[in-house]
């Protein structure tokens, strides 16, 4: 308002027109930032969506986008400042102004147009009455209506974004690791099986390992077949395994295991009258190994499960047989010629999920087959 | 508590008397009160009215009443197809003084009133029906060369029946364009009726009115209602108002090219503003606003709009055109 317009006008008319600037100012820029919010909302989904669906996005990239829309909000509802001719308009429509704000003012700025002074009186007191008794019933008014909504919905609006770019994007899902199917397979056996290396893997150091165990501790009585070295280090590392725990059990008097009393085997002779007819595992005929079922029980289910198909029958001898006491370590694991490496690349998850389970399951097998005396 | 009413001043007082005028009215024709009001609002504005209905419903009593609260001459020609125009205007007879020679001279008719009332003005032939509305409209007789001027403030209240129209010569669109207002004259309330049972049972209330102002307060009111102030914004209202009447304008609404024939004239943009100062004043206020022409429309356009022959046979009226046409003005402003 200039000077003219200042002197013009009655002071309550002022401080309503004011007071009604800021207020209506405030409302814009509240719908402003509300419509922002909304286009925020629909932004999130829309980047979460394509993140989801048709390839990864960058949070760099997501965030900038956000921050456009609501920077283009924030200034488009500071843009929308009232001119204090539509606040007259405002306060005649829904303030009961009856046009005597709009009135006066066109009057203080256009001039007086030979209005008559007793009527120019008396639509200066009617309007300076009316002003007053609005300032009075605004004066505590906080005009923040929808404020704390548009505040929330702008929120939801980061978080829902914020979740959705968590989620492993689609380019992310179709390269990812194949050594997570290990946690995947008691849902889905095919992908499983066709996400088997890592458990080969885990497989092949396990055995390793034992081979290294026997080496190292069980020069003193080798088997006949460990001997001759007919058979492969993991077989002679089992045989003596087992050989050390049928002679424990004897030396203890522990009775033999229902598999050996059924194929009415001795404890140190490995032979093929357990293996059923198909079995791959006849070339290899190792002798049973009795060790603790707890030790073995996770590792060599979890092994197990996630190997093909034609090896699940043998699978499910060994859930049978986890049952007792002991078992013969080539029903829990695959014998296969040749041991594969590990992946060239795998994740670092995967690497650490190995190293602290399955080599901490290695050294309590290690421990479980003990010093060989 | 409308602000206007905490300091006197020449509005407020004139606010206080033509709420008092309403008063009185409302004692004699019972609850009437919104055609009392319009009433005082046409007579403040220097309009004649055209009162619409049925009989036995008090207008008559209402134009007594008005000219004996204000103070005014009255005046009454009851209609007939064969009422002459000198027979309203006046006509030069022989002088009556008993002198032979005497010449003529001229004799004034019922229309010189200030009040006058005239009844059934639909039976009047169009010839009478002219002599009338001429004098309406140029405030003055001519008879045989000779002008005379109408009494001041001049006012004419004309009322008509909208039934048994046979042997009736409808007003045309031009002389009703004279009239400020056409009121309707509703069925009163059944609380209304009870106390009108009270009121004129076996008296004639119109007779008993008191003296409310007089002419000279009547005309300082009038010049009062003329320092009005009118700001920009509600002259183009008012000016869009009536072009939404207009079928032909660009400015037309739907309704009204849907159902009017021909919309309201520049005369009825003056009667607007005319009315709406007056209805500003009587709400305490010295300047019009939207809602003042708002409240006026309806009897000054609802006369003035001419309805297609269809919209007619459709059983439209006139009065759910113009409020279809106020509700769009009131949105579009």
């Amino acid at each position: 308002l200039d000077l003219a317009m200042n002197a013009a006008l009655p002071a309550s008319m002022l401080e309503l027109l004011t007071r009604l600037r800021r207020e209506l100012w405030i409302e814009r820029g509240g719908r402003a930032l509300r419509i922002t919010a909304l286009v925020a909302c629909a932004t999130a989904l829309a980047t979460g969506l394509w993140h989801m669906l048709v390839g990864a996005l960058t949070g760099p990239a997501v965030l900038a986008l956000q921050a456009l829309c609501i920077g283009s909000g924030c200034v488009y509802a500071l843009l929308k400042r009232p001119a204090i001719r539509e606040c007259a308009h405002w306060a005649d429509r829904h303030l009961d102004g009856r046009s005597a704000y709009a009135t006066l003012l066109f009057l203080a700025r256009d001039g007086r147009h030979g209005a008559s002074p007793a009527a120019l009186t008396h639509l200066i007191e009617w309007a300076d009455r009316a002003a007053a008794r609005e300032n009075l019933q605004r004066a505590d008014r906080i005009h923040f209506a929808g404020l704390p909504q548009t505040v929330l919905l702008m929120a939801l609006a980061s978080v829902f974004g914020s979740a959705l770019l968590a989620l492993p994007g689609r380019d992310a899902r179709q390269t990812q690791p194949p050594g997570t199917g290990i946690a995947v397979a008691t849902l889905e056996r095919p992908v499983a099986a066709a996400q088997a290396p890592a458990a080969t893997q885990s497989r092949g150091e396990f055995l390793r390992a034992a081979a290294a165990s026997v080496g190292a501790t069980h020069r003193d009585g080798p088997s006949d077949r460990a001997r001759d070295g007919s058979a492969t280090p993991r077989a002679a590392a089992m045989q003596v395994a087992a050989e050390t725990r049928s002679d424990e059990r004897q030396v203890t008097g522990e009775p033999r295991t229902p598999h050996e009393r059924m194929s009415n085997a001795p404890s140190n002779g490995g032979t093929a009258t357990d293996r059923v007819p198909g079995d791959r595992r006849g070339n290899l005929a190792e002798p049973p190994v009795s060790v603790p079922a707890a030790a073995l029980d996770g590792i060599a289910y979890g092994i197990a499960r996630s190997d093909d198909a034609r090896d699940r029958r043998s699978n499910h001898e060994i859930e049978g047989r986890y049952a007792t006491t002991s078992m013969r370590a080539s029903d829990a694991i695959t014998p296969t010629t040749d041991i594969p490496a590990a992946p060239a690349t795998r994740s670092p998850g995967i690497e650490r999920a190995r190293t602290a389970a399955e080599r901490a399951l290695v050294q309590r097998y290690l421990a479980a087959i003990g010093p060989v005396p | 508590m409308n602000p206007g009413d905490a300091k006197p001043g020449p509005f407020s007082a004139a606010r206080a008397d033509l709420e008092r005028l309403c008063r009185t009215l409302n004692q004699v024709v019972v609850g009437q009160e919104t055609l009392v009001r319009e009433l005082a609002i046409a007579v403040v504005a220097q309009g004649h009215v055209l009162l619409e209905g049925l009989p036995g419903l008090g207008k008559t009593h209402l134009a007594k009443a008005l000219a004996s609260a204000l103070g005014l001459s009255w005046g009454r020609v009851q209609c007939t197809p064969d009422l002459m125009p000198a027979d309203v205007t006046g006509a030069e007879v022989l002088a009556s003084d008993g002198r032979a020679g005497g010449g003529l001279e001229f004799r004034r008719g019922p229309i010189f009133a200030q009040l006058v009332l005239v009844d059934e003005i639909n039976r009047a032939t169009p010839r009478t029906q002219a002599a009338l509305l001429e004098a309406m409209q140029e405030m003055q007789v001519t008879c045989a060369g000779a002008t005379h001027a109408l009494p001041q403030p001049f006012c004419v209240i004309a009322t008509q029946n909208p039934i048994e129209l046979e042997g009736t010569f409808p007003l045309p669109e031009a002389q009703l364009d004279r009239f400020l207002f056409k009121l309707r004259v509703p069925y009163p309330s059944a609380g209304a009726m009870r106390s009108m049972i009270d009121v004129s049972l076996d008296r004639e209330p119109a007779n008993d009115v008191q003296l409310v102002m007089n002419t000279g307060r009547l005309a300082g009111i009038s010049a009062l209602c003329r320092e009005v102030i009118i700001a920009e914004e509600c002259k183009v209202a008012a000016v869009n108002l009536v072009l939404a009447t207009q079928p032909e304008s660009a400015e037309a609404r739907p309704g009204a090219s849907r159902h009017l024939r021909y919309g309201a004239s520049p005369r009825a943009l003056q009667a607007l503003l005319r009315a709406g100062r007056v209805n500003a004043v009587l709400e305490g206020r010295s300047h019009l606003d939207f809602s003042d022409l708002e409240a006026v429309s309806l009897p000054v356009l609802r006369h003035r709009l001419l309805l297609k022959l269809e919209s007619e046979l459709d059983g439209e009226e006139c009065d759910a055109v113009v409020a279809e046409l106020l509700t769009e003005w009131r949105r579009l402003r």
